[in-house]
């Protein structure tokens, strides 16, 4: 699956639009930057607008994993469970919605996520303590790059939907 | 500014919904995945529903770009469309939004004059890449194949919709 290189575009009355490039996989990380950005000056010599933002969206392989390979008949994108989460400064959080929460790990009469059963337990920890990867540490931080420090709450939380 | 990992799932009905994870940036794409890897096993026995694919999303500085200034008469409506062929015959469309008037060949053509410098400068990134350090990354389509020849390059005008 192709990379995809998004460059959003605004014009002088506050509009945008977005322009979308597939370039092949095989490259590293800077190697697509550096494309984005010669690009980018290449796309502003033939635009009069203004690039307010580019993304980068590089497809990771999934093949290590151990995934269903049907979704269960309980499946359902509205019912969601939301973690929520301290960062590493106080006053800021992260939030979590995943979709096709298994309803059977609440706490029996209440809504809250029971996160002393294994399943919640693992994703919880991943979330709070990251992976290591081949001795590089990866962790999981917030929208200001402040590292995730300890999941403080974690409900049921469906969303409208039909 | 940190990486983001979307993971997209799948309920029954093959209805999809998103979840995001914003993780450390600067590291390569080998450590994403090895995360990505870690992360899906556990959601996977978190949910109901099957992942169909993971993607790290980099968001660049902008501090590169030269003249990055849009006119107060520039307009995303007003397109450059520009249409390629690929290797394996599959065709890759590129709208070009806030068109600069002096790409158009002559006003009696909607066609871009693909001799002005900077539509032969797009066309030639797009058939033949542009060169990074340690290599060329040239666009391709869906399938991985190479753009080798442009069909059309023309100017374009998109719907503004009624006013109320």
């Amino acid at each position: 699956m192709p990379v995809m290189v998004t460059f959003t575009i605004k014009d002088g009355k506050g509009k945008s639009s977005n322009t979308k490039i597939r370039l092949p996989d095989g490259f590293n990380l800077p190697q697509y930057v550096e494309f984005a950005m010669s690009f980018g000056n290449i796309l502003l010599n033939l635009s009069e607008g203004v690039i307010t933002g580019i993304s980068i969206g590089v497809p990771l392989d999934l093949s290590g994993a151990t995934i269903r390979a049907v979704a269960s008949t309980f499946a359902d994108v509205a019912e969601k469970a939301l973690l929520i989460a301290r960062t590493a400064v106080s006053g800021l959080f992260a939030r979590f919605n995943i979709p096709t929460f298994d309803e059977s790990q609440v706490v029996t009469g209440s809504d809250e996520i029971n996160v002393s059963l294994p399943n919640p337990a693992a994703l919880i920890a991943i979330i709070e303590n990251g992976v290591n990867v081949g001795g590089t540490q990866v962790d999981v931080e917030d929208k200001r790059d402040n590292d995730v420090t300890d999941v403080y709450g974690a409900f049921k939380n469906f969303r409208k939907y039909g | 500014m940190s990486q983001t990992i979307v993971f997209t799932i799948a309920d029954r009905s093959g209805t999809e919904a998103e979840t995001s994870v914003r993780v450390t940036s600067g590291l390569n794409v080998n450590h994403y995945q090895g995360f990505a890897v870690a992360f899906a096993n556990a959601l996977n026995n978190f949910i109901y529903g099957k992942i169909l694919r993971a993607v790290c999303y980099v968001f660049p500085t902008l501090a590169g770009l030269v003249g990055n200034v849009a006119t107060s008469s520039s307009d995303v409506e007003h397109v450059g469309k520009f249409e390629f062929l690929t290797a394996s015959g599959e065709r890759v469309k590129c709208n070009i939004p806030c068109l600069a008037e002096a790409a158009i060949l002559a006003y009696d053509s909607d066609d871009l004059n693909q001799a002005e410098p900077e539509v032969a400068a797009l066309i030639a990134a797009m058939e033949t890449g542009i060169a990074v350090f340690g290599g060329t990354i040239s666009p391709c389509d869906a399938g991985g194949s190479d753009i080798v020849d442009t069909i059309f390059a023309r100017e374009a005008f998109r719907n503004s919709g009624s006013r109320r």
